[in-house]
Parts: C-alpha cells; structure tokens; sequence
C-alpha cells in the first residue's frame, strides 16, 4: 500500500476511536457506587444546613437506578432539606417515599404528619398518625401526643380526651408538652366566646363600653373620648347657632358617623377577641407540637 | 517525513490511553466558567468535602465566594472568605483574600468592613505592588463612609502623577466643599415656627402647606373662641393644631435626613464619575 493510504487509514482509525469512546461515555449504565458516594454528600450538606445545595445535588441525580436503601436516604435528605427551608408541602411528598424498612422512617413519618398538620390538613395528618402502631413506647407516646394536638386544633375535646389517656407524663421529651396541653384543653373548654349582640347595645348607651367589654380598654376610652367630644361640639353648636348651621351640621355629620362606627367596632371587637383566642392556642399548640419531635428525633 | 506522521499519531492516540490527571476543579471551573454559578458553588463544596488537605479548602472556599458574588449573594460570599484559614497561607494569598472581602464588603454595602480590609492590605508586604492600584478603590469606600479628609488625602497622595491635572483639581475642588449635611435636631427646633424647618430642610413648597395648615387651626379656634363657641374652638382648633404642629416637626427632621442622604449620594456619585472616566482601576 502506499504511504498516503497508510495515512488516511490511520486518521480514520483515529476519528472512529474518538467518537466511540464519546458515546460510550454517555450511555454508561449508572453505577451505584457513585449514588451512594453522592448520597453520603447530600447526607454531609443536610450536615452542614447547606439545604439548598442539598437540593441542588439532589436534582443533579440521574433517575434510572434501583436500590430502595439509597432511594429511602435520598428522600429522607430532600424531605429534611425542604422542611428546614419551610417548603412543607414538598418536605411531605419527599418524606412520605421513605419505606418501612429504612431506618428513617420513623422521624420522616412524624414530621412529614407534623407538616400536614401545620399546613391545615388534619385529616391527612390523623390518617397517617394512626395508621401505624410503634413497638417502641416512647414512639407510640408521641403518636397520641401528636393526635391530642391536633384534636384541640379541631375543637374536638372528645377526641382529646380519648388521646391524652394514653399520656404518661413520665418522658422527659414529652412531660413538659404533656402537661401544657391539658393546660391549653382547660383554657379552650373553659372559653366564654361573649356576645356581639351585648357589645353593639353597651356601645350604643355608652359609646366605648362594647370595645371595653371585648377587653380592649384603650379603645373604648378613645372611642369614648373622640363620640363624646364630637357630641358636645354638635350639641354647642346646636344650642347657639340652631340645627340648619353649617357648623351643626358638619359636626353632627361627624359625630353620626363616628357613633354608629363606635356600634360596629365593638360587634367586631367581639368577633376579633375569638379570633385572637384561636389564633393564640393555634400557635400555642403547633409549636408544641414541634418541640418533641426535636427531642426525640435530634 | 513518515517518522514524524507516526510521532503525530502516536501522541494523538496517547491521550485514549492515560487517564487523565484529575484535576480538582476542572468540574467546577467549566461550570463557573459557563455561568452556572450555583452549580459550581455546589461542586466547590464538593472538593472541600472530598479534600485531604487545608490548600485545596482554601482554595475551593475562595472559588465558592466568586460564585456568591456573581449571584449577588456577598453575605455568603463574605461568610465563605471568613472561614479561610488565614493562619496556615502565605501572605500573598492571605492579600488576595483580604482584597476579595474588600471587593465584596464594598459591593454589599459593608464599608467599614471593606475599608479595614485595605488596612489589613496595606500592612502585608505581599500587597505592596498592589497598594499602588489600590488607592482608587479606596477613594469610594472612604466616600461611602463620608471620611472626606481621609479621602481627600488619599487622592493628593496617589492622582498628581497619573491624572490630567484639570480633573484633579475639580476633585480637589469638591473635596473642598464636601456635601453641606443639615441637622434634623435643628429643623425640629425651627418647626416651633410651622413651616421653617421644613424650609431649612428644602422643602420650602411642603413649609408653606404645613405653615398654612398650622395658621388656620389656630385661627378657627381663636375665632370660634371668641364667638363663644368655647368647646368647638378648643377641641377642633386646639386638638387639629397639636396634632398638626408636632406631626410637621417630626416630618421636618425626616425630611433633613432624606435631604442630606440625597446630597451624599449625588456627590459621591460624582466623585465616582470623574475618578472611573479618568482612570482605570484595575483590582
């Protein structure tokens, strides 16, 4: 053969190489060695707090490989990254592929209730809770605890006292919440609502009194203070400058206006006195809610 | 001539049968160098993780901050540049760290951070060279701390010889004349007459309103008063007036304070403007 065929069949043997080897490269099968290399980083970010790089490696991971221990960790790690950035509803779905079988799953399971509670979906949270029955004590303890909280977020007191039989105040991460609860349940059974039907008529003999009965004394001086003067005024001007005064008119305009505002404010005084008093306990509870769950997962 | 065909060819097919050296942040390189940012930060962290050796932390640590820079998150920037460890680099790298939580401090608005990191530089013998391009960086930090003075030194120390010496002395000109800052004290105390302070914090069109509104309260209740309409002119007039003379007081020293924060900013920018059209800073 002549030199210059040598030539190009060497070049061709060297171009054919170079693409073979490129496209094994990309079609190479997922190793799960690699996978798991790359979960012990996750695992090292969610260490660290660095949760949106955790995320981040997370979404880099290919999808196409079968091995429930690394797939259960994987979860486990999105869910608790999502979870510490307040993502709920993502922290869940993450948590809740955690099996059985991983050694996670008891703390993903909890929070991922947890979530669902805090998120307003108390049936989905109630489901989950009790549909699994725990061999270890202290974590079929917590299950009724949880239950118990979210009984009084419902206003359901039969149910809280079904849940809260089962407390036995005597673990450490659960006793102080415990006792905090039955606290709260006597606060919430005890609650008297008061009327807006009383609040408008106390307001309308004596402007302010509504707002004072709703136990917002400020407002009800002010109130007070401000439809009082109002009617002197009106009522000066009345006397001396007579009811067609622009000046009566103008400021019994004003003290109408200010007067009927008094009777609304203290009807919805009431309505905001019970709706503080459910917020506060809302927030009293979910947040005790959380902290043993700190405890007994730390 | 066949001799050097097959020289070719075998250097060519020589890279299918070395590995390749792995380097560390070739990964993470290419992707900074791409502009995917994130991803590179999380590959940084990558090589801290894998890293057996303070260097190589060192290293990826400072490459992960450019990352934070470039996505405008210098608070995580700084807080990666802060957990180099400076104990175990050489000065020359401990100057380039220094000079990147400058940079950095500057661009998060952390001045008095940024200013004693060019302190720390300017005390490294490894940042010697560097000082002589470091004056014009220092010159905007200065100004954002209004140390005018120290400013003002800093450029009649360094611009004479690399200047025009027409915009030297019109920097040298406003040094001179540093922005007129106006107390919010004094214009609280001008306010006792309704409408002075907002004069004195120049906004002369809000005094008048303020002044006017102050003048008919008064003059309704005085009037209603006077017509024996005792409770109409104390409460209306009196209460309006009150209400009204304490609110433009507290609004005059607000308004000194946005005034003179508006001046700062017009004059440093100008400084800046003559500074960067004149020079180039190269940091």
């Amino acid at each position: 053969m002549h030199f210059k065929t040598y030539r190009i069949f060497f070049l061709l043997v060297y171009l054919i190489s170079f693409n073979l080897s490129f496209m094994i490269a990309q079609h190479q099968p997922v190793k799960i060695e690699d996978i798991r290399d790359e979960k012990e980083f996750i695992a090292y970010l969610t260490q660290k707090g660095l949760y949106r790089e955790a995320l981040l490696a997370y979404d880099q991971l290919p999808l196409n490989f079968k091995n429930n221990d690394i797939q259960d960790s994987l979860s486990y790690f999105a869910g608790w990254s999502h979870y510490n950035l307040k993502n709920l509803l993502k922290s869940a779905h993450y948590l809740d592929k955690v099996n059985k079988s991983s050694v996670f799953f008891p703390k993903a399971h909890f929070y991922s209730s947890y979530n669902y509670a805090f998120m307003g979906k108390y049936d989905i949270a109630k489901n989950k809770f009790k549909a699994n029955t725990w061999d270890n004590e202290l974590h079929e303890e917590l299950k009724y605890f949880e239950l118990s909280g979210i009984a009084l977020l419902e206003g359901d007191f039969q149910s809280y006292q079904k849940h809260s039989e089962n407390f036995t105040y005597k673990h450490y991460s659960l006793k102080n919440e415990e006792v905090l609860f039955d606290s709260v349940y006597q606060n919430m059974i005890n609650f008297k609502p008061k009327s807006m039907v009383l609040a408008g008529v106390m307001s309308s003999l004596l402007p302010g009194s509504g707002k004072v009965y709703a136990g917002k004394l400020g407002e009800g001086v002010t109130a007070f203070l401000v439809t009082s003067i109002l009617g002197a005024i009106t009522a000066e001007n009345y006397f001396k400058a007579g009811p067609t005064n622009y000046k009566t008119i103008i400021f019994g305009s004003l003290f109408t206006i200010f007067y009927i505002g008094n009777i609304y404010g203290s009807v919805f005084s009431i309505k905001l006195y019970r709706e503080e008093f459910r917020m506060t306990h809302e927030h009293k509870i979910l947040f005790n809610l959380h902290i043993p769950l700190r405890q007994v997962f730390y | 001539m066949n001799i050097k065909f097959y020289l070719i060819f075998i250097f060519l097919c020589a890279r299918f049968s070395i590995d390749g050296q792995e380097q560390v942040f070739s990964k993470a390189d290419s992707l900074y160098n791409t502009g995917e940012f994130q991803l590179a930060a999380l590959e940084y962290e990558r090589a801290i993780y894998l890293a057996n050796n303070n260097r190589i932390i060192n290293a990826a640590r400072f490459k992960k901050s450019n990352c934070y820079k470039q996505l405008g998150d210098h608070g995580k920037a700084l807080d990666e540049l802060g957990q180099i460890s400076l104990f175990t680099i050489k000065d020359s790298a401990r100057f380039k760290v220094f000079k990147e939580q400058a940079i950095v401090g500057y661009l998060g608005g952390e001045f008095s951070l940024s200013y004693s990191k060019i302190r720390q530089i300017e005390n490294l013998k490894a940042g010697n060279d560097y000082i002589q391009n470091l004056w014009p960086f220092k010159i905007l930090v200065l100004n954002e701390m209004h140390e005018w003075d120290k400013s003002r030194e800093t450029l009649k120390g360094h611009a004479p010889e690399i200047m025009d010496n027409e915009n030297f002395q019109l920097l040298l000109e406003m040094y001179e004349n540093p922005p007129g800052l106006k107390n919010p004290s004094t214009a609280k105390w001008l306010s006792y007459v309704p409408g002075l302070g907002h004069l004195y914090a120049g906004y002369p069109l809000e005094g008048m309103a303020s002044f006017t509104i102050n003048l008919a309260f008064l003059s309704f209740g005085a009037y209603q008063i006077y017509l024996g309409y005792y409770l109409t002119g104390y409460f209306i007039g009196a209460g309006g007036l009150s209400e009204f003379f304490f609110g433009s007081r507290a609004r005059a020293g607000y308004l000194v304070e946005k005034k003179n924060h508006q001046r700062v900013r017009e004059y440093n920018n100008r400084i800046k403007e003559i500074l960067l059209g004149n020079i180039k800073m190269d940091l």
